[in-house]
């Protein structure tokens, strides 16, 4: 996102939005473990991906401040970076004995990310005209694989939505061991 | 774990500035790029055009001729270089190549962590890979010269430099250069939060410590950003560098940060991989004052402060309590990265 924007903004400006992005998000990843005691931890991550793919989204129309825009997907950013993991730690099978190798398999999402960017972003962009197209095209297409994932990981039962931390699943394993 | 005091801070912090030192090799390398071609009078998406509707890119390589980020690095390689579209077409499959091979090093490296139960060592060789990276990209057009010079026997050496064209060797010792320090960006925060979830996880912190890392993160990429946009590195630290004062000054900056965090990283963390003190949940044992005083003294801080590595734990604990959903939970891993790629 970060390329782009400061591509569509021009540099200092969209520096600037960027820098207000990255306090945002500090704000955020200060409160961040309330929020995740309080409504869980699966729950905040979706929700948040849908509001940054939302964002995205808005970038087209005109009655929105591109900053705030920018600064609002600091929520996201703090989220993306936390909760992904902790989600990740929660649904594996042994989140202790292969901690580092599942870091590593959601910490492939970032060049995976930018892979899918790099394919399909500067096609977007020619073929519409504008950057702010491509955020368009992936706000939308994200927003659906996102409520698709959410939906389909509910019903299912992959992920637990009521998860506070998966410490709880630490500590029951460890009363496990003890017992 | 309490994070007021300080002695359970220091680490944590230590650790949390491995997030903090990569974002701003990230943030960094992004705010060299466009001065660089604001220098230039070319604005960003002039040259990402230029690019895309190139007639040998758009003929030859359709499938990639993207505007990406990568082609605005690529932009920066170029102007600098002075390449022509050859070369940028080359160094785009390259560092197309290098992120699939980023896709295939970081499990490998999960794995090896998990295999040895040990993260600092990552960190330690990581940080000397990216620092090395730098380092060759920050001396291609020096190195290169010379090595070039050497390998051809020419005596253009002067004439080369005059032009500020870089030779071949040059171009390809830059783009390993900021290849490897860029996989190893990517690959320090696999260490990293693994070092915070092997100090937290056991006294139920890890939300906090999780968040704690991203915040520094953040940080990390907001002080990027402040100091990119600063005479201390405009003016190239200085006087100090004179030539690409701006892209010297940031790149030396990001190595430095780098070095300091992996050295506080190696003097204020114990790796102790995945090990936890074993704490009691069940006290009732020791409810009784009478029987605690009974118990031998050294086998309760044995029974305390008995380490239990994972592998030790989870191979009794996994053959008496089966898994039936192991497929379901891969699924929903490649559902988590789904979701989290297309966040970025």
């Amino acid at each position: 996102m970060s390329f782009f924007w400061t591509a569509w903004r021009g540099e200092q400006v969209g520096c600037l939005d960027l820098a207000l992005q990255g306090v945002v998000g500090m704000i955020t990843a200060g409160i961040l473990p309330r929020v995740n005691s309080h409504f869980g931890i699966s729950t905040v991550w979706f929700s948040s991906e849908l509001f940054f793919h939302l964002l995205m989204t808005l970038s087209c129309t005109t009655w929105i401040d591109p900053r705030l825009l920018c600064g609002l997907t600091g929520i996201n950013y703090a989220v993306h970076a936390t909760n992904g993991l902790l989600v990740a730690a929660g649904i594996a099978s042994d989140p202790i004995k292969n901690r580092a190798h599942i870091i590593a398999m959601v910490n492939n999402a970032l060049p995976m990310g930018q892979l899918l960017t790099a394919m399909f972003g500067g096609m977007i962009a020619q073929y519409f005209g504008g950057f702010e197209y491509v955020f368009l095209c992936f706000g939308i297409i994200g927003a659906k694989v996102t409520i698709g994932v959410w939906l389909y990981s509910s019903k299912h039962g992959l992920i637990d939505v009521n998860d506070k931390t998966h410490d709880n699943k630490f500590h029951k394993d460890h009363k496990d061991i003890s017992d | 774990m309490n994070f007021a005091s300080i002695r359970d801070v220091i680490p944590l912090f230590a650790i949390c500035s491995i997030g903090s030192a990569v974002e701003f090799c990230w943030a960094s390398g992004e705010a060299v790029l466009v001065p660089y071609l604001t220098k230039h009078q070319v604005p960003t998406w002039v040259v990402s055009t230029i690019y895309l509707s190139n007639p040998v890119i758009i003929s030859e390589y359709a499938h990639m001729m993207c505007i990406s980020c990568f082609s605005y690095i690529f932009a920066f390689m170029t102007r600098r270089f002075a390449m022509n579209t050859i070369w940028f077409t080359l160094l785009h499959l390259v560092y197309q190549q290098l992120q699939i091979l980023g896709l295939y090093v970081q499990p490998r490296l999960g794995a090896w962590s998990d295999k040895y139960n040990q993260r600092v060592p990552l960190v330690i060789s990581l940080s000397i890979i990216a620092i090395v990276g730098i380092i060759t990209l920050l001396s291609a057009r020096t190195l290169g010269r010379i090595l070039h010079t050497q390998l051809h026997n020419t005596e253009r050496e002067e004439e080369d430099y005059n032009d500020d064209k870089l030779s071949t060797t040059s171009i390809i010792m830059s783009f390993v250069g900021f290849g490897l320090a860029d996989i190893c960006f990517d690959c320090l925060l696999i260490p990293g939060r693994a070092l915070l979830d092997d100090l937290t996880v056991p006294h139920g912190r890890s939300n906090e410590g999780n968040a704690l890392f991203t915040a520094f993160q953040l940080g990390g990429r907001l002080i990027a950003l402040l100091i990119g946009s600063s005479t201390l590195t405009t003016s190239g630290l200085f006087g100090l560098f004179i030539n690409d004062a701006h892209f010297n000054a940031c790149f030396v900056l990001s190595a430095a940060y780098l070095l300091t965090s992996m050295l506080s990283v190696v003097l204020f963390v114990d790796d102790r991989g995945a090990t936890y003190d074993m704490i009691p949940t069940n006290n009732s044992d020791y409810n009784n004052e009478s029987d605690r005083d009974d118990k031998d003294e050294n086998q309760m801080q044995m029974t305390q402060t008995k380490m239990y590595t994972s592998s030790d734990s989870f191979s009794s604990t996994q053959e008496e309590r089966p898994n039936p959903s192991h497929s379901l939970v891969v699924d929903a891993s490649v559902l988590v990265c789904l979701v989290q790629a297309l966040g970025m």
